[in-house]
């Protein structure tokens, strides 16, 4: 049998700031270039145009070991040109898979759709409101175009068959975790002196904006500052989003962006991870963490499987007692360390991406029989 | 043929009188290699152990050269093997213990065992723990070939280290003349239980049901929840007991706390370190084996529990579980209630099974040590070049 031609639709690639969903691409095509010959579909790439870069900046597509269809369109043209459906997706492939909410109209092929949340339906606050009218259309397009979706954990399954999809045709594939790359110790060491950490810290890891809790965070922080060992500082990585910013207060440390080699030299160095959005598709950086053995203190999350020591987002005292636990008891540690390799192991993007070709067989098949072969 | 042959030297400096784990694997791998036709060996050791290697490998040139502590072999290994291989004119040097010459001119292959000195540091001694993680880096950036004795460690090899040098995974071996199903002498296993005192004075040879842990009494291994398990399902089964056989290694204090808690001292037998030969007759005689490491690069005691053809329990997700599949009775690790459940159905009789013992049998049949000196040709053919 000929393996599957698929097109993977990875617009998160080209962007400066690629996410969760970049993540979750990049671990997918990693993922696949460990599958055994017999396994492997042919798989190319569809993006945008290439921006135009410095000299010194890299593509950030370069690199990829698949083929990459460029469009003559830019990012946000082209995204428009695909909702509205006057862009096709070129010909030639069983499937095509979009790997966010942007899908569009696959002609002959078979779609699949991953879905990551649609939690603007259920927290509306915590999105900008032109986020959500954007993502609540982009939704309907893809019930109306995909033969199959993929989501990462059951509780966004249920949101989707509630928004109407085929239960049949939604598949739980939660995310990899081993897609970071070795921690570079010494840029990791000189980026904590640069912003003034020294010795043990705290750690959070996303993107600055309301639904991360945040400003719960940092209080619960100042509540157990002083019950710490010594004053160790609360260290937050990731890019501005958008909303209320952090609460800045003694111990609290912005780091912004940090480069992948230095995201897990920080997650190994440090005492505790604290994440504790009010709400998540997923979860990745707790299962990030847990690769390198470090203790999780987070909400409730698909991604953690009790790997992780729970606490009550919505509750600043449930968060400081977690924080205050996990930081200083070492059975707890010991027993979440173990807890969390273990957790990290069972999600090889090896393995999720074998379930993904699974998935594209389905739509190949199911899609052939629907318009009649 | 002269052409293909390689010339290797093999450290096997830092193996210490009593053997266990990446010791063992060296002196078995040792043993393997000296048969081959296709190798000339030369082993290097300290003066000491000159009698030991002779006995190991008597066709192969021993250079007795490294001085006999630590910090010293270490020193030497860097100042003055490498003058020492280039007058040996070796092809490929190999380090079977995490540490290479790092200016040695021949190209070199080092074995990482596991990854526990980046993983789980304070299961060391602090002291080792900077020495090894720098030396594992070393290996992943310097050595042309990194040997891994699972593909779990080569994982994690890669989770944590830049690496430069390719990965061959050669899982160890099992010494099948000393661990098979049925004992050589009849009457022999008895005679060996019968030097294993069990309290009261009787000894392990006296018919009463027991599980049996084989390792170092250390972190790693996770007998204390073994024990909290054992004592979890003792009550139900008032004959059974429970035999830890092993050094006690650092931290041993743990596992005394939980048999003190346990109030099931005398149930609960430690004989200490127990020689090559009572090992087997443990495993053919014991209920089940039960092997609860948190962590191992291989785990070597349940592949030779599964070549004696009793039944083992064992970590889900570790290199035991890679190795053995669904050979083994997995648990989660550090899980006391899965444990104690698996405990309860080998007592209990329902955890025998023969489909899965004879599974254990074919998977022990092919890790043979033979087989991992193939590998380990090919790691070395590779470094070579040839």
């Amino acid at each position: 049998m000929t393996p599957t031609r698929v097109l993977m639709v990875v617009e998160q690639l080209r962007r400066a700031t690629p996410g969760g969903i970049g993540t979750y691409a990049r671990g997918l095509l990693k993922g696949l270039g460990e599958l055994g010959p017999g396994e492997m579909p042919e798989v190319e790439l569809l993006a945008s145009r290439p921006r135009r870069r410095q000299p010194d900046q890299e593509d950030p597509m370069a690199g990829l070991a698949y083929p990459v269809r460029n469009s003559v369109l830019p990012g946000p043209l082209l995204t428009r040109a695909w909702d509205r459906g006057v862009l096709r997706a070129p010909t030639g492939f069983d499937v095509i898979h979009a790997v966010s909410l942007a899908t569009l109209e696959p002609g002959s092929a078979g779609l699949v759709s991953t879905i990551h949340d649609l939690l603007w339906r259920r927290l509306p606050d915590a999105y900008p409101p032109r986020g959500r009218a954007w993502h609540e259309a982009a939704l309907r397009r893809a019930l109306r175009r995909a033969d199959q979706f993929i989501v990462t954990s059951d509780p966004v399954a249920s949101d989707l068959a509630g928004a109407g999809a085929d239960p049949d045709a939604i598949t739980v594939i939660p995310m990899g975790c081993d897609h970071l790359p070795p921690p570079d110790l010494e840029a990791g060491a000189s980026l904590l002196q640069r912003i003034g950490v020294h010795g043990p810290f705290l750690l959070s890891v996303g993107t600055l904006e309301p639904r991360k809790n945040l400003h719960r965070l940092t209080d619960a922080y100042q509540r157990i500052r002083g019950s710490l060992p010594e004053p160790w500082p609360l260290v937050l990585v990731g890019p501005g989003g958008w909303g209320e910013q952090v609460r800045s207060g003694p111990g609290v440390v912005l780091a912004g962006m940090v480069t992948p080699g230095e995201l897990s030299a920080l997650y190994s160095m440090t005492q505790v991870l604290a994440y504790v959005p009010l709400i998540e598709g997923f979860g990745l950086p707790p299962v990030e963490a847990m690769v390198f053995g470090t203790p999780v203190v987070a909400s409730p999350l698909p991604s953690t499987a009790g790997a992780a020591f729970e606490v009550d987002p919505h509750d600043t005292g449930s968060i400081a007692d977690g924080l205050l636990t996990v930081a200083t008891d070492t059975a707890v540690r010991s027993r979440l360390k173990l807890a969390g390799r273990h957790r990290a192991g069972e999600l090889k993007w090896s393995t999720i991406a074998r379930r993904h070709v699974l998935v594209w067989d389905a739509a190949a098949s199911r899609n052939g029989g629907r318009h009649g072969g | 043929m002269a052409a293909d042959r390689l010339r290797l030297s093999l450290d096997v400096t830092a193996v210490p009188a009593n053997p266990v784990g990446a010791g063992q694997y060296t002196v078995q791998l040792a043993r393997a290699l000296s048969q081959r036709p296709d190798l000339d060996l030369v082993m290097v050791a300290r003066s000491r152990d000159r009698s030991r290697w002779t006995t190991v490998a008597p066709e192969s040139k021993l250079v007795t050269a490294a001085p006999e502590r630590r910090p010293l072999r270490l020193a030497w290994e860097q100042v003055r093997l490498p003058a020492l291989l280039k007058q040996q004119a070796v092809d490929v040097h190999h380090g079977p213990h995490y540490t290479m010459p790092e200016h040695a001119k021949v190209p070199v292959v080092v074995t990482v065992h596991d990854l526990s000195f980046f993983v789980e540091p304070q299961w060391h001694e602090r002291s080792k723990v900077l020495l090894f993680q720098r030396a594992i880096k070393v290996a992943a950036r310097r050595a042309r070939v990194v040997v891994c004795p699972s593909q779990a460690t080569a994982d994690e090899l890669a989770r944590w280290c830049q690496i430069d040098a390719d990965v061959v995974v050669a899982h160890h071996g099992v010494d099948l003349d000393r661990f098979g199903p049925t004992e050589r002498v009849p009457g022999s296993d008895a005679a060996r239980l019968s030097t294993v005192p069990a309290g009261r004075g009787g000894s392990l040879a006296d018919g009463t049901p027991f599980l049996a842990f084989v390792g170092t009494l250390e972190p790693r291994k996770d007998v204390p929840t073994l024990v909290r398990a054992f004592t979890q399902v003792a009550g139900r089964h008032p004959d059974a007991r429970l035999v830890l056989a092993g050094g006690a290694g650092w931290g041993a204090s743990k596992v005394e706390e939980a048999v003190a808690a346990s109030g099931l001292g005398h149930r609960i037998i430690r004989p200490g370190y127990v020689g090559d030969e009572v090992i087997p007759a443990l495993f053919r005689s014991a209920v089940a084996v039960v092997y609860p490491a948190l962590y191992e690069g291989f785990g070597l005691p349940a592949l030779e529990a599964m070549a004696c053809g009793a039944p083992v329990v064992t970590t889900s997700g570790s290199a035991m579980e890679e190795v053995a599949g669904d050979a083994a009775i997995l648990v989660r690790p550090g899980d006391t209630v899965a444990l104690s459940g698996a405990l309860e159905s080998v007592l209990a009789g329902s955890g025998s099974d023969p489909d899965r013992t004879q599974r254990g049998l074919d998977i022990a049949a092919r890790h043979t040590w033979a087989a991992s000196a193939d590998r380990h040709m090919e790691a070395y053919r590779r470094a070579a070049g040839k």
